[in-house]
């Protein structure tokens, strides 16, 4: 409950104020974006299954952010930055998707 | 627990495999883990798996979704060999009587002090368990049914082990004090009872769904044990009492003869669970308090290992939607609540911001790697080269254009002009221009028209460009008639005197043509009375002929 309340007080605050991203930030946004994402939707899964932990969820999310970022810099350092990002983002759609599934079986029950 | 015992038949070699190894390793306990990372791990694979494994990945869901996470533990070691090491600490951790104290663990453990004393503590409970699991494995059903019974039932347990200790029949015995404790809890809800034999219609299939529900229903309300599962930063507390309660169990192992060296065999645990699945029938009708776990009980001594996963699906559904509900409602406000509730903050606003940035167009480029923005500028710059080739294209065609409509008009001017010329000359428009004027005047009227037509050859000779003779337009088809009254018409028209000659032409060539010796003045002058005078000046021709309209002729 207050993780949700949380993620809509994020969303309100960001529309609303929409700052500015650092440049040197930006290109690593959008993939942490997902890369977090990814975490919420296996905490979410993790909650179903019943072994959700608070820790645990802290710590992959903050640790799936910065490794995903940390490939996109490697990457852009290496020069394969944009297919590194596409990369990573097809790796974490994969588990989105996968993590997706088990939360409807639990659900929904298909 | 529905899962559990469908997919008991299958694993089993495994589980009391890992069984064996959870006896033999806990003594190091340093081996294990820290249960956050174990906790990590075990997502991890999942998702893992997920990817790899399709068919698996559905059972292990349904498996692990019934809550019983020892057979998810089971299937995943039968998937995956190389993890069975850290296999045996699934077990206990969900083995134990109330499966809520194994959720809850992970927080209160990670600190791994308390974690190592209660190892012993758990394996002796991993034990007990797989002799509780060779009597219908009956501890999901106490977390699970709001029985009293639990700890009545722990108690019993707790004493088995020594009298198994001494007798084979243990799995006889303990099933015996099961039959007494739960009849006792049956009492308690009737309900449930019709539950189940609603269940014994339909065990299996997912449309078993509505006996499922009311059994979750039921153990909802009255049950606190699955709250406490599904909330796992619930007190700590309570969990310390099992650890407690436990060691007595410990010993049992060490003192049954039979047990201690009997762990290590795989065999050994199996055939013990097995007499009790295929007992199960027998006590199914007493049983009932555990509707979930008796089907699948039921099905998978009936059925053995063919028996799937199925019956576990519609316990997932249930547990799954409480769980989240649960996690929803009663809001909970802990540090570690709000520790999630600032990250999915953040992870809010950095989607909105990401979102805006995307959606204007120059905070691309702001954001854009230096790859891109080349690609970009080579694209912008393309872009306009090839614009400008199309500019100077379209301006070589407008000039193009320009020209041709210069051409037509200046075409068209001239076209006018000539028209106007061909209608004065035609006689079709008034006309005026320095000229002379000619009077001939015949008082006698002596004059034909031989000397009319005479004068106007002259003036044609001499250069006149449009005559008029007393209002009458002089054109080529004109001609002068003598009239029989002595008169003299042109084109139909009777003139009358004095005969007035206007004429459109150059004055200085016209007159003196006039007045040349044997000219047309000299000829007047040579008829009595009669005289011709010659006057320069601005003439206006108005004297028009009607357009005549051709019938037949076109334009060639």
């Amino acid at each position: 409950m207050i993780a949700a309340i949380g993620l809509v007080i994020g969303v309100i605050a960001g529309v609303v104020f929409h700052p500015t991203v650092p440049a040197g930030l930006a290109p690593y946004l959008p993939i942490a974006v997902v890369a977090a994402l990814d975490a919420v939707f296996g905490g979410v899964r993790a909650l179903l299954d019943g072994i959700f932990d608070d820790k645990v969820f802290v710590v992959s999310f903050v640790s799936n952010v910065l490794v995903a970022a940390l490939i996109v810099y490697l990457g852009d350092q290496l020069g394969v930055g944009s297919q590194l990002t596409t990369g990573v983002v097809v790796v974490l759609g994969i588990r989105i998707f996968s993590n997706a599934a088990a939360i409807r079986r639990h659900i929904f029950h298909a | 627990m529905q899962s559990r015992s469908g997919n008991e038949p299958e694993p089993d070699p495994q589980e009391s495999a890992d069984g064996a190894g959870a006896g033999e390793r806990d003594p190091f306990t340093p081996k294990v883990p820290p249960v956050g990372e174990d906790e990590d791990r075990d997502q991890d694979r999942d998702q893992d798996r997920n990817e790899g494994e399709g068919e698996a990945e559905a059972d292990e869901a349904e498996a692990e979704s019934g809550a019983d996470l020892a057979e998810t533990m089971d299937l995943r070691s039968l998937s995956e060999e190389p993890e069975v090491k850290s296999v045996p600490r699934r077990p206990k951790k969900h083995a134990g009587p109330m499966s809520s104290e194994t959720v809850k663990k992970p927080i209160g453990e990670s600190d791994d002090e308390p974690d190592q004393p209660e190892q012993p503590a758990e394996s002796a409970l991993d034990e007990t368990v797989s002799l509780e699991d060779s009597a219908a494995a009956s501890d999901d059903e106490d977390a699970r049914e709001p029985e009293p019974a639990p700890a009545e039932t722990v108690n019993l347990r707790d004493l088995l082990p020594e009298e198994s200790a001494a007798t084979e029949p243990e799995p006889e015995a303990e099933s015996e004090a099961k039959s007494e404790a739960e009849p006792a809890a049956e009492q308690d809800r009737p309900e449930l009872a019709e539950t189940v034999n609603l269940r014994d219609l339909l065990p299996e299939g997912p449309e078993g769904k509505s006996p499922e529900e009311q059994a979750k229903e039921q153990p909802a309300e009255p049950e606190p044990p699955i709250r406490r599962r599904t909330s796992p930063e619930g007190e700590p507390l309570r969990r310390r009492p099992m650890p407690g309660g436990q060691p007595p169990r410990r010993p049992g192992p060490g003192q049954d003869p039979r047990r201690g060296p009997g762990y290590p065999h795989a065999g050994d645990t199996g055939p013990r669970r097995r007499p009790p699945s295929e007992h199960a029938p027998d006590r199914a009708p007493n049983r009932r308090p555990a509707p979930e776990s008796r089907p699948g009980a039921a099905a998978a001594a009936a059925s053995g290992p063919a028996a799937p996963a199925a019956p576990a699906k519609p316990v997932s559904v249930s547990l799954g939607r409480r769980r989240l509900l649960a996690a929803f409602w009663p809001p909970r406000m802990s540090r570690n609540q709000a520790v999630v509730g600032v990250l999915l903050g953040a992870l809010g606003a950095a989607l909105a911001i990401q979102v805006h940035a995307t959606n204007t167009s120059d905070e691309i480029l702001r954001g854009a790697r230096s790859d891109d923005l080349v690609n970009i500028l080579d694209e912008v710059t393309s872009r306009g080269q090839s614009l400008d080739a199309e500019l100077r294209n379209l301006e070589t065609q407008n000039a193009a254009i320009q020209d041709s409509a210069d051409k037509a008009q200046a075409a068209l001017a001239q076209a006018q002009q000539k028209a106007k010329d061909l209608q004065i000359l035609a006689g079709t428009v008034k006309a005026k221009g320095s000229g002379i004027t000619l009077t001939i005047t015949d008082p006698q009227n002596q004059l034909k028209s031989a000397t009319l037509l005479n004068a106007l050859e002259e003036l044609r000779a001499a250069g006149a460009e449009v005559v008029q003779v007393d209002g009458v337009r002089v054109v080529v088809s004109s001609s002068f008639v003598d009239t029989a009254d002595g008169g003299i018409a042109l084109d139909g028209h009777e003139l009358t005197q004095p005969y007035v000659y206007k004429v459109i032409g150059d004055p200085n060539t016209l007159g003196p043509a006039m007045q040349i010796p044997g000219g047309v003045v000299a000829t007047v002058k040579s008829s009595p009375g009669a005289n011709a005078a010659i006057t320069p000046g601005q003439v206006l021709v108005d004297a028009v002929v009607p357009v005549p309209n051709p019938d037949y002729a076109k334009a060639g």
